[in-house]
This record gives C-alpha cells, sequence and structure tokens, in this order.
C-alpha cells in the first residue's frame, strides 16, 4: 500500500533533510560540512541519555515534545505522497492539518513558558507571532488550492489533478507554491526567519524553546520539527512536481528525490541571504500570504 | 403541566420564597439555589422535548397585542440548553464563590441569578412581540443588577451604566423594530416564517438595520460590543459565564428569527454580516491579547467567538439566498453547534479562571504565575477551557470551526462572482483568529499558570476543593472531551433548527461529512497514552534529575526575568498598534545608578472613548433643553398632564371641515 510507504518514507527521511541543507551551505561557503547521517546519530546520541527537568516546571514540560512530535506525525499523515492518496484523508482534513501544527505550537510554546526562563519566553513569544501571520498565508494557499482543483481533501488539494491544474491555471498555482515555499522557512525554522546554527540565544526562534529539554525529549523535539520540515517539503513537492498514476516505487522515488531537492533549495537560500531582521517577519509572511490571495483572486475572475 | 411550567413555577416560586425568607441567610441561598436547579432541569427537559422537531405552543392571555403565548420550538429549544447547562453549574458555582472571596455568599445574589435565567429563557420562548420586548428588557435590567454586585467600586458603576445604557439602546431599537412589522400587517406575534412587508412604511433594509443595532448590540457583533468588556470584567464569574456563553446567544436568536422573516435576505445583508464578522472576529482577539486582567481577555475572545458566529449565519443566509443548500446548511450547522461549543468551553474558563482569581487575589495575569502546581484542579481544568476555545483538534471546539470552514470553502466552489470574494474575505478572518488565538490562550495559560509565581500571594495559593466549585468545572471540561465523540448525535438533534432556517436542508450529507469528527477523540487518548508510556520508559531506564532552569548559564533566575504576559504578545501588538494605540507610561532609567524604572501599557477600547462617549455627550447636550421641563414638583407634574388633555380634547372635537 503506497500510502503507508509514502509516509513511511517521510518520517525516515525527516531527519536527513536539516543535514541535506546544512550540508549544502556548507558546500556554498567552502566547507566540508558534516555527514549526512549526523542527524541519525545525534538523535542516537540523545535517546540515550539522562535527563534533566528546571524545578519550577510541571507537567506541561514533560508532556510538550511528545505533543510536539505527535502533531507532527498526525499532519503528516494527512500528506499525500507523490500523486497517491494519503493515509488518512477525508473531505475537510486541511483543517485537521492546520489544527495539528497549531496543536503542535501551543504545545511547544506552553512547555517554553513552563520553564520560568525569560530566554525560552522570548521564543515563545516570537513562535506565536509566526504563527498568528503564518496561519492566514497557509489557510490561504489551502483556499486557492481548492478553487483550482475543486476538491475538498488534501489528498485532492496535492494529489493528481493538481497536474492539469498546472495547465489551465498555472499562475495562481506557481503564486500558492511560492507562498508556501516561504511558509516552509517560518514553519521549519530555517533561514532568513530563523537560524538553526546561531550559538546566541537572543537570535533564536525556535531553538531557544528548546534549551531546557535534554536527552530524549530533546531528540523528540529536534524529530518532531525535522517531519515539520519534510511535511512541508513533501506539499511543496506535491505541488511543484505533480505526479499521478506512479507506480509504489516511482512514486517513492520521486518523493525522495523532491524532498533532497527541496533541502537543497534551503540551503542555497540560507547561504544567499542575511538573516531577516526580527521586525520584517510580518511582513514576511503577510506577502506570503497576499501572494497566495493573489493567486485565490486570478482564480475568482 | 409541562415542562416549561414547570421551570416557570420553580423559578418564580423559588425566587418569591427565597425572598420572603431573606433574613436568614442560608436557608434563602439553599432556597434559590435548589429551586434554580430544579428548574434548570425542568428547562433542559422541555428543550429536549422540542429538538427533535416538536413545536410546544401555549396560548396565553388575549390582550390588545394579541394573546401573550409561549411557543417553543427546535430553533429556540437550541438556545435553552446553555441557559439550562450554564445556569444550573452557575447556580451551583455561585455560593461557593463568594465563599472564595472571603465574603458570605448572600441570597440576593442567588435569586437575581434565577430570575435572569427565568427572563433569558422567557425571551427565548415568547410567542408574541411585546412579550419578547418585556423579556429583553427584564433581562437587561436583572442582569444589571447582577453586573454591579460589587457596586462599592467606581469601575463598576460605570461598567453598570454602560451596560444598562447599551441595553436601553438595544431595546428601543427593537421596540421601533416589532412596530414597523406589525404596522406592516405581520401581527404582534413573533415571525416563524418570512413576512410579506408590502404594507411596511419603511423599507426592509431599514428593519435590517434596526434588527442589526437591536439583537446586535447584545449579541456583541463588532461595532456593538462595547458595553461588553467592562461588563462581563466587573460581574460575579458565574454571571460573566452566562452573560459570555448565553445572554449574548439570545441576541444571535434574534437575529436567526427576525433576519429571515423580512422576506427573501439580499446579498448585501449577508454581506454585511460576514464582513461585521470577520472584524468582530479579528478585532475580538487581537484586543484580547492586549489585554492583562484576564476577565477582560475572556470577554474581549467572546467578541471573537461571536464574530465568527455572525460570520456563519452571514454565509448560511448568503448561500441560502443562492440556492446553495448544502453550503447553508453547513454553515448553520457551525453557528448553532459554535453557540453551545463557546458556551461550554467560555463557560469552564470563566468559572475556573474566576475561582483562581478569587485565590490569587487578582485578575491582573501579571500577578498570577505557576498556579498550575499549587492549584492543580483548577488549572488543568482552564488548560482544558483554553484548548477548546482554540479549537484544537480533539476538543469539541474544533468540530464548529471546522464545519464553518468546510463551509467557506464549499462556498467558494459553487457560489458565483462577489459571493466567492466574501468566501475569501472569511477564511482570512478565521485563520488570523485562529492564529492569534493560540497566543492568546498560551498567554493565559503561560503567563497564569506556568513559570515561577509572579506574587506573594499566587505564591501562597491554597488548592480549591468546595464541591460547588469542583463540579462545575470538572462537568464542562469532560464536556469538552465527551462531546467530540457525540458530534454526530449532536449534529442530528440540532439538525430540526437548521431545517426550519434551511427548507430542504441535506442534513443526511453533513452526517457524513462530519463521520470521521468522532475519531478524533483519539488524539487526546493517543497524546495521553504516549505522555504516560514516555514517563514510565524514561523513569526506568535512565537517570531522571531535577535542577534550576538553565537560563543561559545564569543559576538564580528570578520571578521578575520571566517574560510578562504584555511582553510575550508584543511582537504582534507592536505590529498592530495603528489600530490598538495602547497608552504607554514609561520611566526609563536615569543615571548612573538607577532607582527606579517602570513601563505599564494599557489598550483601552477606543471605539467607547472615541465614538460613543462623545457621540453620547452631544446627544445628552442637546437634549439637556429639556431637562427644564421636569421640575420634580407634583403640581407642575399634574399641570402637564391637564395640558395634553385639553390638547387632545381640542384635536378630538376638532369640527370637522374646519382647517386644523
Amino acid at each position: 500500500m503506497s500510502s503507508g510507504l509514502g509516509f513511511a518514507l517521510l518520517l525516515v527521511l525527516a531527519p536527513l533533510l536539516p543535514a541535506v541543507a546544512a550540508r549544502t551551505v556548507a558546500v556554498l561557503t567552502g566547507r566540508r560540512g558534516a555527514g549526512l547521517l549526523q542527524p541519525y546519530r545525534d538523535l542516537r546520541r540523545l535517546l540515550g541519555k539522562g535527563v534533566v527537568y528546571g524545578a519550577v516546571t510541571t507537567w506541561i514540560f514533560r508532556a510538550a515534545p511528545v505533543l510536539w512530535l505527535l502533531s507532527a506525525i498526525g499532519a503528516a499523515a494527512l500528506v499525500p505522497p507523490a500523486g497517491h492518496a494519503a493515509l488518512v484523508r477525508f473531505p475537510g482534513d486541511p483543517f485537521l492539518f492546520t489544527g495539528l501544527l497549531a496543536l503542535g505550537r501551543f504545545a511547544l510554546t506552553l512547555g517554553a513558558l513552563d520553564t520560568g526562563s525569560s530566554f525560552e519566553g522570548m521564543g515563545a513569544s516570537r513562535e506565536l507571532q509566526i504563527g498568528s501571520f503564518a496561519e492566514p498565508a497557509l489557510f490561504v494557499a489551502l483556499f486557492t488550492l481548492a478553487l483550482a482543483t475543486r476538491g475538498s481533501s488534501m489528498s485532492e488539494l496535492f494529489g493528481a489533478p493538481v497536474g492539469a491544474a498546472w495547465l489551465t491555471v498555472g499562475a495562481s498555482l506557481a503564486m500558492v507554491t511560492l507562498s508556501l515555499g516561504m511558509l516552509l522557512l517560518a514553519e521549519a525554522a530555517r533561514g532568513p526567519i530563523d537560524d538553526p546554527t546561531t550559538h546566541l540565544e537572543l537570535t533564536m526562534i525556535h531553538e531557544v524553546m528548546a534549551l531546557d529539554h535534554s536527552g530524549p525529549d530533546l531528540a523528540l523535539i529536534l524529530y518532531g520539527s525535522a517531519v515539520r520540515f519534510a511535511l512541508f517539503g513533501a506539499l511543496l513537492v506535491d505541488l511543484a512536481w505533480p505526479a499521478g498514476g506512479l507506480s509504489d516505487l516511482a512514486a517513492t522515488a520521486r518523493l525522495g528525490l523532491g524532498l533532497v531537492a527541496v533541502a537543497v533549495l534551503v540551503g542555497i537560500v540560507e547561504s544567499s541571504m542575511a538573516r531577516l531582521r526580527l521586525l520584517r517577519i510580518p511582513q514576511y509572511l503577510v506577502s506570503a500570504g497576499i501572494l497566495a490571495s493573489l493567486g485565490a483572486l486570478l482564480l475568482l475572475r | 403541566m409541562s415542562w416549561l411550567d414547570a421551570a416557570a413555577l420553580s423559578w418564580a416560586g423559588g425566587a418569591a420564597l427565597a425572598w420572603l425568607v431573606r433574613s436568614r441567610r442560608s436557608a434563602s441561598l439553599w432556597i434559590a439555589v435548589l429551586t434554580t436547579l430544579l428548574g434548570a432541569a425542568a428547562l433542559a427537559g422541555a428543550a429536549f422535548q422540542a429538538l427533535p422537531g416538536a413545536t410546544l405552543v401555549r396560548e396565553g392571555l388575549a390582550t390588545p397585542f394579541g394573546p401573550m403565548g409561549l411557543r417553543l420550538d427546535p430553533l429556540a429549544a437550541v438556545f435553552l440548553v446553555p441557559i439550562a447547562l450554564v445556569g444550573a453549574l452557575g447556580a451551583m458555582f455561585g455560593p461557593a464563590y463568594a465563599r472564595l472571596g472571603h465574603g458570605a455568599p448572600g441570597g440576593p445574589g442567588a435569586i437575581a441569578f434565577e430570575l435572569l435565567l427565568a427572563t433569558l429563557a422567557l425571551v427565548v420562548v415568547g410567542a408574541n412581540m411585546v412579550l419578547l420586548l418585556v423579556g429583553w428588557e427584564l433581562m437587561t435590567i436583572v442582569s444589571w443588577c447582577l453586573v454591579s454586585s460589587d457596586h462599592r467600586h467606581p469601575e463598576v458603576r460605570a461598567a453598570g451604566v454602560n451596560y444598562l445604557v447599551a441595553g436601553h439602546g438595544s431595546g428601543g431599537a427593537l421596540a421601533l423594530l416589532f412596530v414597523f412589522l406589525a404596522q406592516a400587517g405581520g401581527g404582534w406575534s413573533v415571525p416563524v416564517h418570512p413576512l410579506s412587508l408590502a404594507g411596511s412604511a419603511w423599507p426592509p433594509a431599514a428593519l435590517f438595520a434596526l434588527a442589526l443595532v437591536g439583537f446586535g448590540t447584545k449579541a456583541a457583533v463588532a461595532p456593538f460590543h462595547v458595553w461588553l468588556p467592562d461588563a462581563h470584567a466587573a460581574a460575579p464569574s458565574h454571571v460573566s459565564a452566562l452573560m459570555s456563553g448565553v445572554l449574548v446567544t439570545l441576541g444571535f436568536y434574534g437575529l436567526v428569527r427576525f433576519v429571515p422573516a423580512l422576506g427573501p435576505v439580499p446579498a448585501a445583508w449577508s454581506m454585511i454580516l460576514i464582513l461585521l464578522g470577520g472584524l468582530g472576529a479579528c478585532g475580538g482577539v487581537v484586543m484580547a491579547l492586549s489585554q492583562s486582567d484576564v476577565k477582560r481577555v475572556l470577554a474581549y475572545s467572546t467578541v471573537e467567538h461571536a464574530g465568527l458566529v455572525t460570520l456563519g449565519l452571514g454565509t448560511a443566509l448568503l448561500a441560502l439566498t443562492s440556492g446553495q443548500p448544502l453550503v447553508a446548511t453547513l454553515a448553520f450547522s457551525a453557528a448553532l453547534l459554535h453557540v453551545w461549543n463557546h458556551a461550554i468551553a467560555k463557560g469552564l474558563l470563566f468559572l475556573s479562571g474566576g475561582a483562581i482569581a478569587q485565590r490569587v487575589g487578582s485578575r491582573d495575569l501579571e500577578r498570577w504565575g505557576g498556579l498550575l502546581r499549587r492549584l492543580p484542579l483548577l488549572g488543568t481544568t482552564l488548560l482544558i477551557g483554553a484548548a477548546a476555545l482554540v479549537g484544537l483538534p480533539g476538543t469539541h471546539g474544533f468540530a464548529s470551526e471546522w464545519l464553518l470552514l468546510l463551509s467557506l470553502f464549499r462556498g467558494s466552489q459553487s457560489l458565483v462572482g462577489l459571493d466567492r470574494l466574501a468566501m475569501l474575505l472569511g477564511v482570512v478572518a478565521i485563520a488570523f483568529t485562529a492564529g492569534t488565538s493560540v497566543g492568546c490562550f498560551v498567554r493565559i495559560a503561560g503567563v497564569g499558570l506556568l513559570g515561577h509565581p509572579r506574587s506573594a500571594a499566587a505564591a501562597r495559593a491554597e488548592p480549591v476543593r468546595a464541591a460547588g466549585i469542583v463540579v462545575p468545572v470538572v462537568t464542562l471540561a469532560g464536556a469538552c472531551f465527551a462531546l467530540v465523540v457525540l458530534i454526530r448525535p449532536l449534529l442530528a438533534l440540532l439538525g430540526p433548527a437548521v431545517a426550519e432556517l434551511v427548507p430542504g436542508a441535506p442534513l443526511a450529507s453533513v452526517q457524513r461529512l462530519a463521520a470521521p469528527l468522532p475519531w478524533l477523540i483519539v488524539l487526546p487518548l493517543a497524546a495521553l497514552a504516549s505522555v504516560l508510556l514516555q514517563r514510565a520508559w524514561l523513569e526506568r531506564s535512565r537517570p531522571v534529575r531535577e535542577s534550576v532552569t538553565w537560563d543561559c548559564g545564569y543559576a538564580r533566575p528570578e520571578p521578575s526575568m520571566q517574560y510578562t504576559a504584555s511582553s510575550l504578545s508584543q511582537p504582534v501588538t507592536r505590529v498592530l498598534q495603528p489600530a490598538l494605540r495602547s497608552a504607554v507610561r514609561w520611566t526609563p532609567p536615569a543615571g548612573l545608578w538607577p532607582p527606579a524604572m517602570a513601563w505599564e501599557s494599557r489598550t483601552p477600547e477606543r471605539a467607547l472613548a472615541e465614538v460613543y462617549r462623545p457621540a453620547f455627550l452631544r446627544l445628552a447636550a442637546l437634549l439637556g433643553f429639556f431637562r427644564r421641563f421636569q421640575e420634580g414638583r407634583l403640581v407642575v407634574y399634574l399641570r402637564y398632564v391637564g395640558l395634553a388633555l385639553l390638547a387632545l380634547l381640542v384635536w378630538f372635537f376638532w369640527p370637522p371641515g374646519m382647517p386644523r
């Protein structure tokens, strides 16, 4: 069953994507960089470690990493892999997708505030700002796709009908693809929105919320973030490289290749532009939303 | 004897009896609370009798305005359910809440609460417009008494006055509307079918505007919501819960009854509802994000949810006019279900939040903190209410937002022209609201319940064990999850009410679309199981230590170093300053060893201060002229009466044929 295969591929490949992006940045800046399997090794190392909890924390802090990962996995189950239907699908599931992303954000930011640390509060504050402005952009992108494909589930919005839609309403789809690409950078905490490699807490957004998590908890958060990256990557692949009726093997290969290509692109973006000032983030996200709205307006003519 | 009679008897008799024995405080209180519970149970009985599709009619006393009868149909029953539920739980909560504040619970408060339930129910079941108006005014007056409970504080009195003015403005608009409707030939009975307004002296648009102002003011539709935040903050928490979850929704009951009755609804009216709904939803959530008083946050969140219901109503009417029954059914089911969902989640938040605020002695989020440790039960129920109100999947709040979004997406695919743009605007408004309300409730829960205690009182807060508080909050928190499983029976219950507005509503299609929703209960269960498994695994397999929060190497983190509520929301509120225009008082550090610095921001209701207050002051100045006729002496008034009588006599007996 290919939908299960695609879901499994997404979960297995997820840690590879940050490594590919980091390697791309390294190569483009004239360094060698870490091996592509480094995230897997990191996860294994963290899973073997002990745990330390802050003395003020409650069960929220302990539950947050699990909820963060679970919500990402749940959302991944709704993503259709390379032209096949998703593992879970029903009319209206796009709103479950967005709801799960919101659930992850809810859990992670609450976990950060549970530490009582000013740095983690800062991260939560920035993450919530991204949530406020990214959500409309994401919904408008979904709305435009629903208009273009006349579908109502993720498997229709990002599935086989996309290929036909490129021929008739290509301009709208191009705008939506670009907008989703911009959203990926924000939702997966990549440059120019966030800097996954920074060592200065004051400049962090996503990383700073994981400062107090240790051992297996940290592994869950890192893996959850990688899955979030992968599922937005898979949506981009579905849009930009639409397929239909592929065999299991071809679909798997296409999804894998596409994901790696997305990660390389992210690496190129990260190495070619400086980080945006924090004040620019709302403008960036609103422009992503406006881009998707323009796509919708073209269809509403 | 019908259920309605039983409820009326229980409430009226109970209130009267409790008033008679008011000198014996606890007896009076017990009588009031018990009869309130009995009456609420009877009301629920009536509602569940009518919901499946029955209509109960009672012919009443004949008067010049037609019979003062009662009529309970499925649509009315939808609005009775929250009255019974939140009313019963609120009555239980009230005395225990007063004791938490170290005050003695009084009989009068409980009696007024009981009477408020009766007037709320009267508004819903009144079949005559005059009776409805009487109920409406009584509801305003009784709830004003409750809002002003703490009348020793000047800000509570000010909130009460605002509320009273808004309530009477609303009542005045409704009186005009009812007179014009009766004049147009429909008689005085509350319309259940579209009226023919051929004989109307006023165009239907004017009647729509009157209905929008009259009912919209109570329903907290965007520009008319200004009374709400102050009133909700001032009232005792169980009254806030009832007002926010129930009283506000009666405005929607009026809109749902009267707007379709004005004849075929033009697309422009639906657009107005959609736009005002979107404005209210976005404005409400942004204002909620910039308040630090917990009850004001919750009050503005009510404005937000009122906006969502208005948006659903507008979408339903738009789809109905364009002949799209499925979209209309989805949107209308979403609006009605949201009324129920909001009553439960907001009731839970007001009750938990109010009890916590009593314990801490402050409603200011900046003085809470670390309370999940001190008050585990109330903290957890507050969290559950927050998740449900945000509409996270796995709670009951998700279902109505899901239906609303689905109706907008379906609408964009089946409607034509400009109507689809309204769908896009609706989606943008809901998306912004959903994204920002996550921040808003993470702020309440994260700043209020987690981290270090932010005040000495918060550090000392004692757990609450009073049954009057525990039972209501646990019931409502349980409902947040139980209703996820029961979503299809709930939609089936709402079906006949939806079919009243949408003739031939494709209810079976809605049931089919909603089929996956009960499965979402898997989410909280899976989350609970995974967390427990992970805990067990970690504890067994490795050393688990507690230590100081890392805080970038600083080993003495202080409560005052934490992010505050206003700093947490600053990245969003800063961007929206052109609309919010917060007032900031900032004392910067001065000199080499600055002794003190302070930063304070306040985001008041601009519309109230800059539009309504000047307008009303101007009006008062204009009408001040008439004050000179108010002498205050009886003899002067008798003279006025005599003059008026004389004028009437002359007018009546004027000889025919003579020029007047």
